[in-house]
């Protein structure tokens, strides 16, 4: 006789559609729980930085007169010129006289 | 020398294609002898052999006693003995290259002290014996002298006015016996005039922290070092136009009163040859009682023809 046909068939306590449901939100969970942790990373991160700035450089910056800047042409970018750093203008009146001479040349401090 | 040089002669004739390759091949052998920038040059021959007796050249010997007559005069206010400063501040190589140098600027050592007044000479070989690790920069004073000796050489053809980068040598009148008119750039901006000057003969200079600086740490640095504090000159003058008998006491001067500041220059007993325009860092400007002779005025141009420093 076949004894396994008399065997009770093994029962299933957990539904598919329960299955479905605690996947979905084991999901979420881990999704939303990364989403939280990350997040907390960020401002951390921002936080050291503002906290602790890295140690100042030295920089030397030539300064270039207007005249020297580069003039833009078609295939330049703005961050390919070079820095114009000049001090600030001070918009005295320059009085031009009628029948002043050209000056032959100009004395200022030492260029190339 | 780093600047560029502009050459007026005041000839019917074409005057300057005959002294062209005499005048550049002039400054050629100036520039090997005297510039700091070049490694084969004598100044650096001379200052990588200090503590020996050394003979130099004609050119190198007139321009060192030059400088050290300048040192004495300015109370050691000028001296050729800052180049450990100038290079501590940064300025190591050519100005114009001086934009990726921050690593050099990094390895400098700290400025030694020398002493430039125990240098010693011998007048009858041109020889000279710098005290151990004094090394020398003759800087402005070079240029001026430079300047001054091709002025020399070209007014026996016809008047002449040479501008070595802004330190203008003037032979005398023009040959309708009218001053030459000079400007004088506004180191605010560079592209106007603070005014007009009409200078018959001598020199007009001006020494500035307007161009030749850069930035360490958001502080601006600039290459006149006061050798005081071996640090580049804490001055409230922006700017300083000399003019004088000739382009190297221009040049003397407005080296002078820009490392000691308006309130210093001011209290100087100034010789009675020289007048100044300093423009200060607010803008304002300070000039001697005698400047204003020099400016152009159309109600008195028959004076300027007249003026002589």
């Amino acid at each position: 006789m076949n004894q396994n046909s008399h065997q009770p068939k093994k029962r299933s306590f957990i539904s598919t559609s329960l299955k479905f449901m605690l996947a979905a939100a084991s999901i979420a969970g881990t999704v939303g729980l990364w989403g939280v942790f990350s997040k907390k990373d960020a401002q951390a991160s921002a936080a050291t930085i503002s906290d602790s700035p890295l140690p100042t450089i030295l920089t030397l910056v030539p300064f270039q007169t207007a005249n020297s800047a580069a003039v833009p042409t078609s295939d330049t970018s703005i961050s390919s010129l070079p820095v114009v750093t000049q001090a600030p203008v001070n918009n005295s009146t320059q009085i031009v006289q009628l029948n002043q001479p050209s000056p032959v040349t100009n004395t200022k401090s030492s260029r190339p | 020398m780093g600047s560029r040089i502009f050459l007026a002669m005041d000839s019917e004739k074409d005057l300057w294609s005959n002294f062209r390759e005499s005048v550049m091949q002039r400054f050629e052998e100036w520039e090997q002898s005297l510039s700091r920038f070049r490694s084969t040059s004598e100044l650096s021959e001379v200052n990588r052999h200090s503590g020996q007796w050394q003979q130099v050249s004609d050119t190198f010997w007139q321009v060192l006693t030059l400088a050290l007559q300048v040192e004495q005069e300015t109370q050691g206010i000028i001296t050729p003995a800052v180049l450990d400063a100038l290079e501590a501040a940064g300025y190591t190589i050519n100005f114009e290259d001086l934009g990726n140098t921050a690593d050099r600027w990094l390895r400098q050592p700290l400025p030694t002290l020398a002493n430039v007044r125990e240098i010693e000479l011998d007048e009858s070989n041109h020889a000279i014996n710098l005290p151990h690790g004094l090394r020398l920069d003759f800087g402005g004073v070079a240029k001026g002298w430079a300047v001054h000796q091709t002025m020399l050489i070209l007014r026996e053809y016809a008047p002449v006015l040479v501008d070595g980068g802004g330190d203008i040598a003037v032979s005398g009148p023009m040959q309708d016996g009218s001053a030459w008119p000079i400007g004088i750039t506004d180191p605010m901006n560079a592209s106007a005039n603070l005014g007009l000057v009409m200078i018959s003969s001598g020199g007009v200079a001006t020494s500035g922290r307007d161009y030749r600086r850069w930035q360490v740490n958001g502080h601006w640095q600039h290459h006149l070092i006061d050798p005081r504090t071996q640090k580049p000159a804490d001055t409230d003058v922006l700017a300083a136009t000399v003019i004088a008998a000739s382009v190297m006491d221009a040049e003397k001067h407005s080296k002078q009163c820009l490392i000691l500041g308006s309130s210093e220059t001011q209290r100087l007993d100034s010789p009675k040859d020289i007048a100044f325009l300093l423009v200060l860092e607010d803008g304002r400007t300070i000039e001697s009682n005698n400047f204003d002779q020099f400016r152009w005025k159309e109600s008195c141009k028959a004076t300027h023809d007249k003026i002589t420093v």
